[in-house]
């Protein structure tokens, strides 16, 4: 079997490799735009290289601005919110019969709570005391994060009217709590009735 | 001690660009061959290898060590060879388009022409691929298996297209396997 060089002839392979005569400065004409290329390339790169680090600059700047925008506007907005009037929320909670031999009446016994922020003084005030504004002071939970204040009253039946008194000068009404006989649910020793305004 | 083709890659990748020209020497003569046996003008063939050298270097981070650095680069020449004849075929004619047909050819005419112009006559007369094929095989010296990174064709393809090349301009000009 032939080889697959013998397939053609021997003088067709040599005139095939001799070598071919190119212009005598070929090579150096390569090499002369090679090194055009080379610089053009490094100019390129350097112009790339600022621009990226223009943008990275620019991103950077817009990043910190943008932060800053996000710090301010949350400070606002905790400005605003403190501002604002504290969410109240009221309840009055029955929690049972109590009575009074001497006077051989029945008194329901209420727990009344009040749920606000930042208030140093709660007074509870209504029929059942006259509407004293000193007489019946709630007392503030002791969990350290409580801001809930409570007072247990007893109640005769006609006492239907009740208010909180917040550092003597902000009146928070209590009308669920004013109707405290009819929040007791049937069948039931204890029922309760919140409120907010 | 001569350096490896990817070692002198490296180097040019490393800034070196004077490195560059060790490998435009070493590839010259065999990519100007190759490029004018297939277009049949050494112009048109100097033009093609110079831009072959610039694509290479500027396309040089894309060249993978795992292929022979040869037949990453005559790729590139085949490709350029591709495109010239393209243009050729779309405007402007070919080298061998006035030739007289070969099978009206007489000993008479024939023996008035040298056989290297025969043989770049004959050359001509092939189909471009086989032409192609050939040309890597016997004149860039190139193995099967650079000329399928050089052409994309499979090895089996390559093979065939010689053989019919060889045979092709063996009956063109009338010489025998061991003439």
């Amino acid at each position: 079997m032939p080889n697959e060089r013998d397939e053609l002839p021997r003088w067709m392979q040599s005139a095939l490799r001799d070598p071919v005569a190119a212009r005598a400065d070929h090579v150096h004409a390569i090499m002369t735009l090679v090194r055009r290329a080379a610089v053009a390339d490094e100019r390129a790169r350097l112009v790339r290289r600022r621009r990226v680090t223009r943008w990275r600059a620019l991103g950077l700047a817009l990043a910190a601005t943008a932060a800053g925008v996000a710090i301010l506007l949350g400070s606002v907005s905790a400005m605003w919110r403190s501002a604002l009037p504290e969410p109240l929320a009221a309840s009055a909670t029955f929690i049972g019969d109590s009575i009074d031999p001497a006077l051989h009446d029945t008194f329901d016994l209420v727990r009344f709570a009040l749920r606000t922020r930042g208030a140093s003084r709660v007074v509870l005030t209504g029929d059942f005391n006259g509407w004293s504004t000193t007489a019946t002071p709630m007392s503030r939970s002791s969990s350290p994060n409580a801001e809930r204040w409570a007072a247990v009253v007893a109640l005769r039946r006609n006492d239907r009217r009740f208010a909180f008194l917040v550092d003597g000068t902000r009146w928070v009404r209590a009308p669920r709590a004013a109707v405290h006989r009819d929040i007791r649910a049937p069948g039931s020793d204890q029922s309760s009735y919140r409120d907010s305004t | 001690m001569t350096a490896s083709d990817s070692a002198i890659v490296r180097r040019v990748l490393d800034g070196d660009t004077e490195a560059f020209a060790v490998l435009v020497t070493r590839y010259h003569p065999a990519c100007v061959r190759m490029a004018t046996h297939v277009l049949g003008t050494r112009e048109d063939a100097e033009d093609a290898v110079q831009e072959t050298f610039l694509r290479a270097y500027r396309h040089l981070g894309r060249y993978e060590e795992r292929e022979r650095f040869t037949g990453w680069l005559f790729r590139i020449l085949v490709n350029q060879c591709r495109s010239t004849l393209a243009r050729r075929r779309r405007g402007e004619t070919h080298m061998v388009d006035d030739a007289p047909e070969l099978a009206s050819w007489d000993d008479d005419v024939a023996e008035g022409i040298e056989r290297d112009e025969m043989l770049r006559t004959a050359l001509g007369r092939l189909h471009p691929l086989q032409r192609e094929a050939l040309l890597l095989r016997f004149s860039a010296d190139l193995s099967y298996d650079e000329m399928a990174t050089a052409t994309g064709a499979g090895v089996s393809a390559l093979k065939m297209r010689v053989k019919r090349a060889c045979a092709q301009l063996r009956a063109m000009l009338g010489e025998s396997i061991h003439a």
